[in-house]
C-alpha cells in the first residue's frame, strides 16, 4: 500500500528536544495526563476555554444536537470584532505594529493596531453604505495585502462573513463561488508582482464575474495600478473615501456564520462555513498553544484563501497581538533566500510555513539560509501535509541552530537549537489539532511526525472496521465534535459522520505513545504542495468548457507530495498540451498537470471509479504500466 | 532588506551610512544625505552635524539657507527650536557624545520629525544615551537610531534607548559590521518592530 512506503519516509525512532525548551519539554506521561484529562470531558474543556473570550451574552447550553449538526454555546452572543482587535485599545499593544506588508518589489508598509482600527472602520463604513447587511457574504480574491485582511476584519465587524479565493485558481473556480455564495461585493487588486512578472488579477476576475453573471461592485484595491474601471467597478481609494461614519460592532449569535471556504471533495470544491462563537474559542487557544505572544513578530507563508492563512494570519495572532508579517511574490525570487531576508530584516521570532516548501528550499543549497543570521527565531511550525524526518532535520539544523549562545547551549555545528513543529490541520476542522505545543503540552519532538494529539481533540486512528489501531496505519478521525463545528456543509462532510465520529480522509499511524504520521490522503483527493485539490473539478471543467472526458490521477512527487495526471483522449485538437494550458488558464497555476496521458474513453470511466490509486512515480512508464493494467 | 517603509502615508527611504529620505505629501526631506545630496531629490536638507558621509559644506553649497536646517548654516538651530518645513514642523534635540569631540553639543543635533497625520519620527543623530534623551517623555512612532558605538549608541546602549522610548517601529543605522545590527536587533525586538531598511 503507498500509506506505507510513506510511512517508511516519515518513520523516526529519534526523540529530540531541542535545547531553547529544554526547561519546557514535558514527558509523555505528562503530557499524555493532560490530554486524557481534556478528553474525558472535553465540554467543560471548551467551556474552560471559552471564558477566554469576551461574551456580551454568555451561553446557556455549552453544546446541543449530534454531529455534524452539533451546536456549541447555545445562546452565547459575541462582538467577534472586539475578541480581535478592539479589546487592545486600551493596552500598549495599542500603538504597536499589526501588520507589515512587504511586496516582491521592495517597497513595504507598515500599520499599528491603531491605524488598522481606523480602516476596518472605514472599510466597514462604505460597505454599510453599499448596502451590506449581517449575513451578506463578501468574497476577496487577492494576494495578501493590508487591505485584504482590512476587508475581512471589517466584514467581522459588521457581521458580515467572507471568503477569501487563493489566487492561484483561475476564473472558472472564481466563478463557481460567486455563484455559490450569491455576494454583492467583490474585492480584487489590479495586478500583482510574483516572481518578476505582473499577475493581471482583475483580468481573472473580469472573465469569472462575465461567466457567472455577476451583477454587483468589484472594489479594487490598488496595487500596481491605477487600473482603468468598468462601470461595474471601483477604486478601493473611492469606494471608502467619503466613509467616516463610526460603525457600530455587530454582536454575534455563536453560530452566526463568520468566514467560508471551499474544500475539495472527489468531485468538486464544496462550500463549507465556521461559526462565530466555537471558531474564535477555537483558534485563540491553539494560537496561544502554538507560541504566539503580544511580543512576536510573527510570518506565515501560507495565504489567507487555505485555512492555516485564514485562522493563522487573520484571526489567531491578531487576538494574541502579535505583529504579522505579510508578502507578495514567491519564496525564490528575486532569490531563493525571500524568505531568509525576511526574518532577518523585520525580526521575525515564529516562522509558520509548509512542508512542501521546505522541502523545495531544501533542494536550493544550505547557504542560502547560512548566509542570514535568523536569531531571533523561536520556534518553526511546518503544516499541509508530511513532512519527511531528513526535511525535518534539515529545518532544525539548518534553519534551526543559530548563532548566539543561549543560557543552556553554545551553537555548534549546525546541531539544532528551537523547535521544528509538525502540526495538522484540516479546512473542515479550523485550526490545528496535533502538534507539539510550544506554549502548553511540550513532549519530546519525534521527526516526522505531526506530534501527539492537541488537548481537546479528541483523536483516533481506525481500520476500516471502525476499531481503535495502534502501530498500524488507518484512518484519521475524531471521535468527538469540537467548538467550530461547520454550519454550512456539503453532504460528503455528513457522510463523514455516518458512523459517530468523524473521518477526516488521511491515512495515518499512531505510536503506542500517541505521536501521529499522517501520510496523506485516502480518498483521491489531492495534496499538491500542501494545496487540497479536486479531481472532479478538473474533470468538470475540461468536460463543460473543453468537452474533454478525463479522469484525474495522482503520483507521488518528493517536492510536491502528489501532482496531478490527466488521462484524456487526446486527439489533434485539443492534443495533450492543450489540455495542460487550458487547466492552468482556467482553474490556475496550482491546478496545472504534471502529465496529460492519452487513453481510450472506457478506460478514462474505469479509472475515475477507482479513487485510490496513488502511481508510486509520475512518468510516462509508470501511466503506461497502470494503463496496459486496465486495457487487459 | 525592504527598499523603504511606508507608514501611514511617509515614505521612508535610507540614504547611505545614516542618512535618511523622507517622501510626504509630494516633498522629499532629506536628513545627513552624505554626498549622495549630489544625485538625490531634496526638497528640504536637515543636517545633524557636518561630519564625513552625515553632511559636508562643499555638497550643501547649491542648497538655498532657506531649505537646510544645521546647527551651523542654512536655518541655524539648537536644542529645543522648532521649524517649519512644509507641512512638516521639525524639532531640534539634544544629540552629543562626551568622548567624541565632533558630536559636541554645540554641533551636533538630532530631530523630532513631527507629520500633521499624527506621526512622530526620531532621528537620533549621532549621541550617546544621554539624560535629555532618557528623559523624554514625547510619544515615538519610529525611531531611527544609530547603533556603531564610536562615538554614538553601542548596540546595547541603543536597545537601553529603544526600552526607554518605546517606539512602534525601529530603524537601526550608522553601523558598518552587520554583528552590530544583530546584537541591537535580538536584544530589541521584543520592546518594538525593528525594520532594517
Amino acid at each position: 500500500m503507498w500509506a506505507s512506503s510513506v510511512l517508511e519516509k516519515l518513520y523516526s525512532k529519534d526523540l529530540v528536544i531541542p535545547p531553547a525548551l529544554k526547561w519546557k519539554t514535558v514527558s509523555i506521561e505528562e503530557y499524555l495526563r493532560v490530554y486524557r484529562e481534556s478528553i474525558s470531558d472535553i465540554y467543560s474543556f471548551w467551556e474552560r476555554e471559552a471564558r477566554e473570550l469576551v461574551w456580551i451574552k454568555p451561553w446557556s447550553i455549552i453544546v446541543t444536537g449530534d454531529p455534524p449538526k452539533t451546536r456549541w454555546f447555545i445562546n452565547g452572543s459575541l462582538n467577534a470584532y472586539y475578541n480581535i482587535i478592539s479589546k487592545h485599545r486600551d493596552n500598549w499593544v495599542w500603538s504597536k505594529i499589526a501588520l507589515i506588508w512587504e511586496g516582491e518589489e521592495g517597497d513595504a508598509k507598515a500599520i499599528t493596531y491603531r491605524e488598522l482600527d481606523v480602516l476596518v472602520n472605514r472599510v466597514a463604513s462604505a460597505l454599510r453604505a453599499y448596502g451590506v447587511k449581517p449575513g451578506d457574504w463578501i468574497l476577496l480574491y487577492t494576494p495578501p495585502l493590508i487591505e485584504s485582511l482590512v476587508v475581512m476584519l471589517a466584514s467581522v465587524k459588521i457581521g458580515a462573513p467572507f471568503e477569501p479565493i487563493f489566487t492561484g485558481f483561475g476564473y472558472w473556480e472564481l466563478a463557481k463561488r460567486i455563484v455559490k455564495r450569491s455576494s454583492k461585493i467583490i474585492f480584487t487588486v489590479d495586478s500583482y508582482y510574483r516572481r518578476g512578472k505582473i499577475v493581471n488579477t482583475l483580468e481573472t476576475v473580469r472573465k469569472a464575474t462575465e461567466y457567472s453573471g455577476f451583477k454587483g461592485k468589484v472594489v479594487v484595491i490598488e496595487r500596481i495600478g491605477p487600473p482603468s474601471l468598468k462601470s461595474s467597478e471601483i477604486a478601493f481609494s473611492d469606494f471608502t473615501r467619503e466613509s467616516s461614519v463610526l460603525v457600530e460592532d455587530y454582536v454575534a449569535e455563536s453560530t452566526h456564520p463568520l468566514f467560508g471556504l471551499h474544500s475539495g471533495y472527489i468531485d468538486d470544491y464544496k462550500p463549507i462555513t465556521h461559526p462565530t462563537g466555537g471558531f474564535l474559542v477555537q483558534v485563540y487557544s491553539t494560537s496561544k498553544w502554538i507560541g504566539l505572544r503580544p511580543r512576536d513578530t510573527y510570518f506565515c507563508t501560507v495565504w489567507p484563501g487555505w485555512i492555516t492563512g485564514v485562522s493563522y494570519v487573520v484571526f489567531g495572532p491578531l487576538m494574541i497581538g502579535s505583529t504579522v508579517i505579510l508578502y507578495d511574490g514567491g519564496p525564490d525570487y528575486p532569490s531563493w533566500d525571500r524568505w531568509w531576508s525576511i526574518i532577518e530584516d523585520y525580526a521575525v521570532t515564529l516562522l509558520l510555513t509548509t512542508s512542501g516548501a521546505l522541502r523545495v528550499l531544501s533542494r536550493q543549497g544550505d547557504n542560502y539560509v547560512l548566509k542570514h543570521n535568523l536569531d531571533t527565531l523561536r520556534a518553526i511550525l511546518v503544516t499541509a501535509e508530511p513532512l519527511e524526518a531528513d526535511v525535518w532535520w534539515w529545518t532544525y539544523r539548518i534553519i534551526g541552530t543559530g548563532r548566539t549562545p543561549l543560557i543552556t547551549s553554545i551553537p555548534r555545528e549546525l546541531t539544532g537549537r528551537i523547535p521544528v513543529v509538525n502540526m495538522y490541520i484540516q479546512s473542515e476542522i479550523g485550526t490545528f489539532i496535533t502538534g507539539n505545543l510550544v506554549n502548553y503540552t511540550f513532549p519530546p519532538i519525534i521527526p516526522g511526525s505531526t506530534g501527539p494529539p492537541i488537548p481537546g481533540f479528541h483523536i483516533d486512528i481506525v481500520d476500516s472496521n471502525g476499531k481503535s489501531v495502534v502501530e498500524n496505519i488507518g484512518e484519521l478521525v475524531l471521535r468527538e465534535p469540537w467548538p467550530s463545528m461547520l454550519i454550512e456543509y456539503p453532504e460528503e462532510y455528513v457522510e463523514k459522520w455516518r458512523y459517530g465520529y468523524y473521518r477526516t480522509g488521511d491515512y495515518a499511524y499512531s505510536t503506542r505513545e500517541g505521536y501521529i504520521y499522517v501520510l496523506g490522503r485516502l480518498d483521491g483527493v489531492i495534496k499538491s504542495s500542501g494545496y487540497r485539490i479536486s479531481p472532479g473539478s478538473i474533470e468538470k471543467a475540461l468536460k463543460d468548457l473543453l468537452g474533454v472526458e478525463v479522469a484525474v490521477l495522482k503520483c507521488r512527487d518528493s517536492v510536491r507530495f502528489e501532482s496531478i495526471i490527466v488521462i484524456a483522449i487526446c486527439v489533434e485538437s485539443p492534443n495533450c498540451s492543450e489540455i495542460k494550458q487550458a487547466t492552468r488558464t482556467l482553474l490556475g497555476p496550482i491546478v496545472e498537470p504534471i502529465i496529460v496521458a492519452t487513453a481510450p474513453l472506457k478506460i478514462i470511466f474505469e479509472l475515475r471509479n477507482r479513487r485510490n490509486i496513488v502511481l508510486e512515480e509520475c512518468s510516462l512508464n509508470a501511466i503506461n504500466k497502470l494503463l496496459s493494467e486496465n486495457l487487459n | 532588506m525592504p527598499r523603504s517603509l511606508n507608514i501611514l502615508g511617509v515614505k521612508i527611504e535610507r540614504l547611505g551610512f545614516t542618512g535618511l529620505r523622507l517622501l510626504y505629501n509630494g516633498v522629499y526631506y532629506c536628513i545627513d544625505p552624505g554626498d549622495l545630496l549630489e544625485r538625490t531629490i531634496c526638497h528640504y536638507v536637515l543636517c545633524s552635524h557636518f561630519h564625513v558621509r552625515h553632511c559636508s559644506k562643499d555638497v550643501l553649497r547649491n542648497i538655498s539657507s532657506d531649505r537646510l536646517i544645521s546647527p551651523i548654516m542654512g536655518i541655524i538651530i539648537k536644542p529645543g527650536d522648532i521649524v517649519k518645513l512644509g507641512d512638516v514642523l521639525v524639532e531640534a534635540t539634544s544629540a552629543y557624545s562626551r568622548w567624541s569631540s565632533i558630536h559636541s553639543r554645540d554641533s551636533n543635533v538630532g530631530f523630532y520629525i513631527n507629520f500633521p497625520i499624527n506621526l512622530r519620527l526620531y532621528y537620533t543623530g549621532d549621541t550617546e544615551l544621554v539624560e535629555e534623551l532618557v528623559n523624554n517623555s514625547r510619544i515615538v512612532d519610529v525611531l531611527v537610531i544609530s547603533i556603531s558605538g564610536e562615538g554614538v549608541f553601542t548596540p546595547e546602549e541603543a536597545a537601553e534607548a529603544v526600552k526607554s522610548i518605546k517606539p512602534s517601529i525601529t530603524i537601526p543605522v550608522h553601523y558598518e559590521d552587520l554583528l552590530d545590527y544583530y546584537k541591537f536587533r535580538d536584544i530589541s525586538q521584543p520592546y518594538t518592530q525593528i525594520v532594517r531598511l
